[in-house]
């Protein structure tokens, strides 16, 4: 009976190897890979539940890039002093920091090549790396991403692209690693330093197009602290990240929005819809001044 | 032993189901990247839930006016096994794929920006499970 049953399970282990490792058509195997996904997923889904969902409900968090091209698009001088410096990269000794500064790197980087900045892009650039590899996410940087990276400085077009499918690769690779308290660190590190310049620039310029895109930071900051919530006791630093994040937030919420619904439009040949419906933001200077003065906190707690 | 064999053997299964799983995801994701191209580089971030059945996955999105998004909607094997469909903060139903052949992409150019929820199902419910991609892509 001992035998029966060890060979039972050798013999189901070697079947279910071969079944996945052998590259079949994928429609004649169909019916065989539906049995085992169902199983599969009924597994993933009570062993890995936080990786994947929370509740269903996923964040999302506008890119640090889309920041830069709207200053820039605004004509909004280049100022070197409002990134961080990379040789700050060395006060950064835990994975905490670490990770928190990857994202604020690649947001100034993101800065760095619109404004076609390019020997300091380089050196953002090998920063970005360095501590990626000190994070063991040099997956996302094999050797093919950094020569095309490499070849590409001064092409802001090429860098934005390649270097969003780096932050992709890294934000899949740490889900897929039980490592989202990494993950969600990087994401929150680069909104905050886009926030930063934007708070920067709104309280230097007075420019009522960066002002509004500072009050628009309302609703992706209620989804950072969504996504920040199941790590809140995940340490000490956490705790007190997303705290900063909500005292923020208490001056977003002094920040009304009437909106207003429109019907969209749709071009079916083309397959693009316009969506007409419409936030006006109702913002006073102070509220500009408190974001700006709560965003520096925040941000030098990270930085320096 | 005959424990201890057996709980060495079904670690190995757990594995092997989880390898494959995700190499059953790394499938579909690539089924999304290719309409993730230039000019629409992606957000930078990896949007994915487990469906089962009925379940809806609900993506909650900011996004800028003035700006033209992609967004890119995959699960299983095939183009059009994902259904998606766009709400503002009334629940305003603004676009849904189901009506166009359950299109794996669609633009979307906004005027002003708005904070939209995205819900998420798979086409064929009864007895099905898989995974909800979604992707974003902005135009550069």
């Amino acid at each position: 009976m001992q035998h029966f049953n060890i060979k039972f399970f050798v013999v189901l282990l070697f079947s279910v190897l071969i079944i996945t490792s052998c590259n079949t058509d994928p429609a004649a195997s169909d019916k065989e890979n539906e049995t085992i996904e169902n199983k599969v997923f009924n597994e993933i889904d009570t062993a890995a539940t936080q990786i994947y969902k929370f509740n269903n409900t996923l964040f999302s968090i506008p890119s640090p890039y889309e920041i830069s091209i709207l200053m820039k698009d605004l004509g909004i001088e280049f100022n070197p002093n409002i990134i961080n410096s990379t040789g700050n990269a060395q006060l950064y000794t835990d994975n905490y920091t670490k990770a928190l500064n990857l994202g604020v790197y690649g947001a100034d980087l993101a800065y760095l090549n619109m404004n076609k900045q390019i020997p300091e892009a380089a050196k953002y650039f090998a920063t970005i790396k360095i501590t990626a590899e000190e994070l063991q996410l040099s997956g996302a940087f094999d050797m093919n991403t950094v020569t095309r990276i490499e070849n590409n400085l001064g092409n802001e077009d090429s860098l934005l692209y390649i270097l969003s499918i780096v932050y992709r690769n890294s934000d899949k690779y740490l889900k897929e690693n039980n490592r989202e308290d990494i993950g969600v660190l990087v994401l929150a590190g680069g909104w905050i330093e886009s926030l930063y310049f934007l708070a920067q620039v709104a309280q230097e310029t007075q420019n009522e197009e960066i002002i509004t895109r500072l009050g628009e930071q309302k609703y992706p900051l209620e989804n950072l602290i969504k996504i920040l919530t199941p790590f809140y006791n995940t340490s000490q630093q956490y705790a007190d990240l997303m705290e900063s994040l909500i005292d923020l937030a208490y001056v977003f919420d002094g920040i009304e929005v009437e909106y207003t619904y429109e019907k969209t439009e749709t071009d079916e040949a083309n397959k693009i819809s316009v969506i007409n419906s419409s936030s006006k933001l109702l913002m006073n200077p102070e509220h500009v001044s408190m974001i700006s003065e709560k965003i520096s906190k925040i941000r030098s707690n990270i930085t320096d | 032993m005959n424990r201890t064999l057996r709980n060495i053997a079904l670690i190995g299964l757990f594995f092997t189901f989880q390898t494959f799983a995700f190499s059953q995801a790394d499938k579909t994701m690539m089924l999304c990247e290719k309409h993730l191209v230039p000019p629409f580089v992606s957000d930078g971030q990896e949007y994915r839930a487990l469906l089962n059945g009925e379940e809806l996955a609900e993506f909650n999105v900011t996004l800028y006016g003035g700006s033209t998004y992609r967004i890119i909607a995959c699960s299983g094997n095939a183009e059009g096994l994902l259904i998606f469909s766009i709400y503002d903060r009334e629940k305003n139903l603004l676009f849904t794929n189901r009506d166009y052949k359950n299109s794996p992409y669609w633009d979307f150019k906004i005027k002003n920006t708005v904070n939209l929820t995205i819900e998420a199902e798979l086409e064929q419910k009864e007895g099905n499970s898989g995974f909800a991609f979604i992707q974003i892509g902005f135009k550069q």
